[in-house]
């Protein structure tokens, strides 16, 4: 039940939303005046409400979907029954009412665009410039050809977004916490504080990476150069290295798509 | 460019609403109006993707093209179908019965206050939607839904490719039943627009609008077609929107940080025009217990087909809504039909469960 609430109580913040529904609720209760209207507007999410609190309820959801039980709360139509009520309060005064009415909900809500999440787009695709910039540096010009590139691990979320020719050792499942990733050899020299360049470089010729990515903040013990990889560009914050002239290349007897494939079937 | 948008418009308004004519023709005259009739085509027009698209990602590995050609045929079909029945059914007798000229006399001035609140209820859409296209919202999940929208668009593959890494993988079947990211990639493919972009920056374009639609048109039925009051209800629901990120978790805070995703789509879309079809369907006031409503039902039998596009969760909050909505009707009105009828548009949710626990 704790476990319920929290749910609930994460789901509607502040909670303003929730007091104002609920009051809504309430009048509409008293003053709808068509049934079919106050079994829908009233009555079913009430309904919905009173289950979402019940345990059992809580438990069989989770055999279908869990961790997301908080979209039970979808089904309440919030919005529409604040609103709806909120016009039939004001009645005819519309002018005053709606002003009313809107600095209400505005002092209530929580502005979208304020929060943490959004941020000016710096192109249509909605991706960072510099991600495109680096993509665009080593991806391959024949159409078809894909390569393995490691990119640090704040990027991989962004990269296969642009393009799919670039594959990755590792990616977003790599980088959360609850989901149970493979161990990636790799991901973890990254997330280190130290990089040792024999270990990246010997992972990522390992990976059968074209490419090594690494930040220019990074603290990189050794130099990279002197295991076999070429500086090739730079862009503000990352520097792009060339793995192509590394021997190892010349000893994949097969095609190197194909041979990562078996080996992660052999794993 | 203008090749590109023009294929955007014919595929995502005319065709839907052309399609939207056909459960048109089979609901009460006054109710036959353009943000009617393109909801409900554009609920079909998803339900028909998902039927298609389903049976071929889980039998052909890179049946892509195959979905395409088949999706535009049966839209262009439907379309034709829609507007030949519309023409048949509807206009022949209303064109007799000089219904056009009635409500040309019907329809009236807006006075200057109901313009104002109209102005601020479409300024207040607009802005979400410039919002939607200038900010860019980080969301983890779109390593998964667009990549997979992108992977499926350049390698025409469904499923059997891993997005985050690239690697060759089994069919990812909780995921592939809801077909949302297939659409994107179908979006892509007719306009020539990198998937990425359409997710990003043009899908929500008219996903944002519609969502305000169908807001509209439950307006409409509320306030038994008041204007002043149903622009009142619409700027409401707009403030709610752009302040309704209480927490991460909202139908608003989906809407507007990731409408490209399936789940956002159920959250606002769907459950939405869940709500305007119920009260489509029982609302009815004095005088009108002979309204047809044929068209309301099969709408609604599609829409558990696009919920099941969007998510898997669909299957079993859309059976809550409906099945509680159901349940609650019949013992009021003592009618145990309309819970049955309501029983019936929930098959396809059925048969979307048992594939997912049979396969």
């Amino acid at each position: 039940m704790t476990q319920i609430v929290e749910i609930f109580k994460a789901y509607n913040g502040t909670g303003y939303y929730c007091l104002l529904f609920i009051a809504a609720l309430m009048y509409l209760w008293f003053a709808e005046e068509n049934k079919s209207l106050k079994l829908l507007l009233v009555t079913v999410p009430t309904v919905i409400q009173v289950l979402f609190f019940i345990p059992y309820f809580h438990m069989a959801y989770n055999m279908l979907d869990e961790g997301t039980y908080y979209r039970i709360l979808w089904l309440l139509p919030m919005t529409l029954v604040i609103a709806y009520s909120a016009v039939k309060v004001i009645g005819n005064h519309l002018g005053l009412g709606v002003a009313l009415v809107c600095l209400l909900l505005s002092l209530c809500g929580s502005y979208a665009y304020m929060g943490v999440v959004f941020d000016k787009a710096e192109n249509a695709y909605h991706l960072p410039d510099e991600v495109i910039e680096l993509c665009d540096m080593v991806r391959p010009q024949e159409k078809g050809k894909r390569i393995w590139v490691a990119f640090p691990p704040e990027l991989v979320h962004f990269v296969r977004q642009y393009t799919t020719d670039i594959m990755l050792p590792f990616g977003r499942d790599s980088m959360v916490d609850s989901w149970k990733r493979a161990d990636n050899e790799l991901f973890d020299i990254y997330m280190g504080r130290d990089i040792y360049a024999d270990r990246l470089v010997s992972l990522a010729t390992g990976y059968q990476c074209d490419y090594v990515i690494i930040g220019q903040d990074d603290n990189v013990i050794g130099d990279v150069t002197d295991y076999g990889l070429r500086e090739i560009g730079r862009t503000q914050n990352y520097i792009v290295y060339s793995n192509l002239d590394n021997a190892v290349w010349y000893d994949v007897g097969l095609d190197k798509y194909k041979s990562m494939l078996y080996r992660e079937a052999e794993e | 460019m203008i090749t590109k948008v023009i294929a955007l418009i014919v595929v995502l308004i005319i065709i839907p609403y052309c399609i939207g004519l056909l459960p048109a023709s089979f609901i009460d005259g006054d109710r036959r109006v353009i943000s009617v009739i393109y909801i409900l085509g554009f609920v079909i027009s998803l339900a028909i993707f998902e039927l298609i698209s389903v049976p071929v990602i889980i039998l052909k590995s890179d049946g892509f093209p195959l979905i395409v050609a088949m999706y535009m045929g049966t839209e262009c079909a439907l379309a034709m179908a829609g507007i030949i029945l519309y023409n048949f059914r509807v206009r022949k007798r209303t064109e007799s019965a000089d219904a056009d000229d009635t409500r040309l006399k019907d329809r009236r001035r807006l006075t200057g206050e109901e313009t104002v609140l109209w102005l601020v209820a479409a300024a207040a859409v607009l802005f979400q939607v410039i919002m939607y296209i200038c900010m860019e919202a980080f969301d983890g999940d779109d390593a998964y839904y667009v990549v997979q929208s992108l992977l499926t668009n350049e390698t025409d593959t469904l499923y059997r490719i891993k997005p985050y890494t690239g690697l060759s993988t089994s069919m990812d079947l909780r995921h592939a039943l809801a077909a949302v990211p297939v659409w994107i990639a179908f979006l892509a493919r007719v306009s020539g627009i990198h998937s990425t972009i359409i997710a990003h920056s043009v899908i929500g374009i008219l996903l944002i609008p519609v969502l305000y639609v169908i807001y509209y048109n439950c307006g409409v039925l509320l306030f038994n077609g008041d204007s002043k009051k149903n622009a009142a209800f619409m700027i409401f629901v707009n403030i709610m929107y752009i302040f309704g990120n209480v927490s991460i978790y909202t139908d608003a805070t989906f809407l507007l940080t990731r409408s490209w995703q399936g789940k956002s789509m159920l959250a606002n879309l769907v459950i939405g025009s869940a709500i305007w079809l119920l009260i489509s369907i029982f609302k009815s006031d004095e005088g009108e217990e002979d309204r047809q409503t044929l068209g309301y039902w099969i709408t609604l039998f599609a829409l558990n087909i696009t919920a099941a596009m969007c998510s898997t969760a669909s299957v079993f909050l859309m059976a809550l809504l409906i099945g509680i909505y159901g349940i609650t009707m019949s013992i009021c009105k003592r009618d145990v039909q309309i819970a049955l009828k309501l029983m019936i548009t929930c098959v396809p949710l059925v048969v979307y469960g048992a594939v997912y626990l049979l396969m």
